[in-house]
């Protein structure tokens, strides 16, 4: 068992066996490994505690993949069900996901990375900049000249369906 | 209330501003090019974002806009993967997808782009060719000639040949080579694979036809070879070697065509090799339940990993597919004590029985077998 410290100090217990997804513990531990209880205790500063809840629960439900996978080649079914769990489990506020990719990337959990981009790169799928714009609030310091005229003339075959 | 965090504009903050730049590139990455290439005009931050993300370019979803009457769709995509890859986009290329580019002859557009992606640490590249006899052409320099392939695609990691017909002799050497994919049905041709250290997987077409010659060479790290189903006229692995026409030991598990043979002892020089996928035959999963095979000529074929059971071979996996759709306990338990699982000096080989389904293409199968691979301990139980 080892002990996850959020920065709002709380803590998390985990198997070893399910946090050793995360390739930064696994290291941790491995470095550590042979001394005394104290060492198994790991803070995770730059996440807040809403994070390691989701990661946590992510964690287990990914422990029994393996077994999964094999079973995946005989029946589709579970593969299937673990897809709409993953479904699910990123249908989330963009505040959460974006906590989820910083986590998983200091945490060094590649699928969890993905499924997280993943979603938030959907904000950006077939839409127009004007839509990105207003749905993600970025703000827009360009210049009209500049946002109609100079980038798309860089790119006119975004735009403008031809080649500069 | 006084703030340490950078001065904001008016505004709140906008949706990524939690993101690092390089955690935005990953996630640009993920979003087609052209979408991705509309951010340029979020903001400043955006305007130069997406030309250093990691690219996975498939040129299949490159098209002009519906509205706007463009004569000759493929010259326009070829135009716009062109002024990507050249012009445009300065990062790394991750994936690159060409079909665009395969009616004969070989567009020359194609070179410069390929030259380009292999010196930005292409670790994939999948290239859907549609030749027949008498369109040969040459494929591409950068990509086939060894020599360059090994100056040029360091980063080369997965290669895929789909359909390519009309080829001769194909020689491949790579340092970096991990993955190769050979679904080519060519009425003739020539296989050369040699040097290729980090070689892992080769996967092989079903249907190459029974002239296809096939060498591996030097390939010391490879593990995963199948589905060997084909009739290949010549095989040779490291030293050893398979020829149809020689009668001493049936090989090979598909009994219809003529088919690879080999002594067993001369399987124990394929001494790198763990996994192996078999393909069964039809008849084979067409038999009684019980699985008896004794007095049938495949009994043989499964002969000879019973010989690399008892000599220990470090082979450790072999991989059953089949068609049928119940695998009932009484079948695993015959095979198993066909090649001898139980009692023979390899008691670590596994036996994965792998149902091929009936729907799904062969690569998806492929891709499933990979996945075995790499998880070493899955072993199904009945």
């Amino acid at each position: 068992m080892i002990t996850l410290i959020s920065s709002d100090k709380r803590k998390f217990h985990v198997l070893e066996e399910v946090a050793n997804q995360s390739l930064t513990i696994r290291d941790v531990i491995e470095d550590r490994r042979g001394r005394r209880r104290a060492d198994r205790i790991i803070l995770v500063t730059n996440i807040n505690s809403k994070i390691p809840e989701k990661v946590i629960v992510y964690w287990l439900r990914h422990f029994l993949m393996p077994e999964e996978i094999a079973h995946a080649s005989m029946s589709h079914k579970k593969a299937e069900k673990l897809k709409k769990w993953e479904a699910k489990f990123f249908d989330t506020d963009i505040d959460t996901l974006n906590d989820l990719i910083l986590a998983a990337d200091s945490l060094d959990i590649p699928s969890l990375f993905d499924g997280a981009c993943e979603k938030v790169s959907d904000i950006l799928k077939n839409r127009s900049a004007e839509e990105v714009g207003e749905i993600s609030k970025i703000e827009n310091e360009f210049t009209h000249e500049e946002e109609e005229e100079e980038i798309p003339s860089e790119n006119a075959w975004v735009w403008r369906n031809e080649f500069a | 209330m006084s703030s340490t965090k950078r001065s904001k504009p008016t505004e709140a903050p906008d949706l990524f501003s939690a993101l690092p730049d390089e955690l935005l590139s990953s996630i640009l990455s993920l979003v087609p090019v052209k979408d991705a290439a509309r951010t340029s005009v979020l903001s400043s931050c955006w305007r130069h974002l997406w030309k250093e993300a990691p690219l996975r370019l498939d040129d299949a979803s490159i098209e002009p806009d519906e509205l706007t009457l463009v004569f000759n769709k493929l010259e326009w995509s070829r135009k716009a993967v062109s002024k990507i890859i050249l012009d445009s986009h300065q990062g790394p290329i991750e994936t690159l997808r060409l079909s665009r580019f395969n009616r004969p002859p070989l567009h020359p557009a194609m070179d410069p782009i390929v030259q380009s992606a292999a010196k930005r640490g292409l670790r994939e590249l999948t290239l859907l060719a549609d030749f027949d006899n008498e369109n040969r052409h040459r494929l591409p320099r950068y990509l086939l000639c060894c020599s360059s392939l090994r100056q040029l695609c360091r980063s080369l990691e997965t290669l895929h040949f789909i359909s390519f017909v009309g080829l001769h002799t194909i020689s491949i050497s790579s340092p970096s080579l991990r993955n190769l994919v050979w679904d080519t049905s060519s009425a003739e041709h020539e296989l050369i694979i040699k040097d290729v250290p980090n070689l892992e997987s080769l996967m092989l077409s079903e249907f190459i036809t029974m002239h296809c010659k096939m060498k591996v060479l030097d390939a010391p790290k490879l593990q995963l070879l199948g589905p060997l189903c084909m009739g290949f006229r010549a095989l040779q692995l490291g030293g050893t070697f398979f020829d149809r026409q020689a009668e001493s030991y049936r090989w090979q598990t598909e009994p219809s065509s003529v088919s690879v043979t080999a002594s067993p002892c001369q399987m124990k020089r394929l001494s790198s090799v763990k996994t192996l996928a078999i393909k069964m035959n039809p008849t084979f999963d067409r038999r009684k339940d019980d699985g008896s095979l004794s007095g049938n000529r495949n009994y043989s074929d499964l002969g000879t990993w019973d010989e690399q059971v008892v000599h220990g071979n470090k082979l450790t996996k072999i991989t059953l597919l089949c068609s049928k759709k119940k695998i009932s306990k009484k079948f695993v338990k015959n095979i198993r004590r066909q090649i001898c699982m139980e009692d023979r000096a390899s008691s670590e080989l596994e036996l994965v029985f792998f149902r091929d389904a009936e729907n799904s293409d062969h690569y998806s199968l492929w891709n499933d077998l990979m996945k075995f691979k790499t998880k070493d301990a899955v072993m199904m139980q009945f």
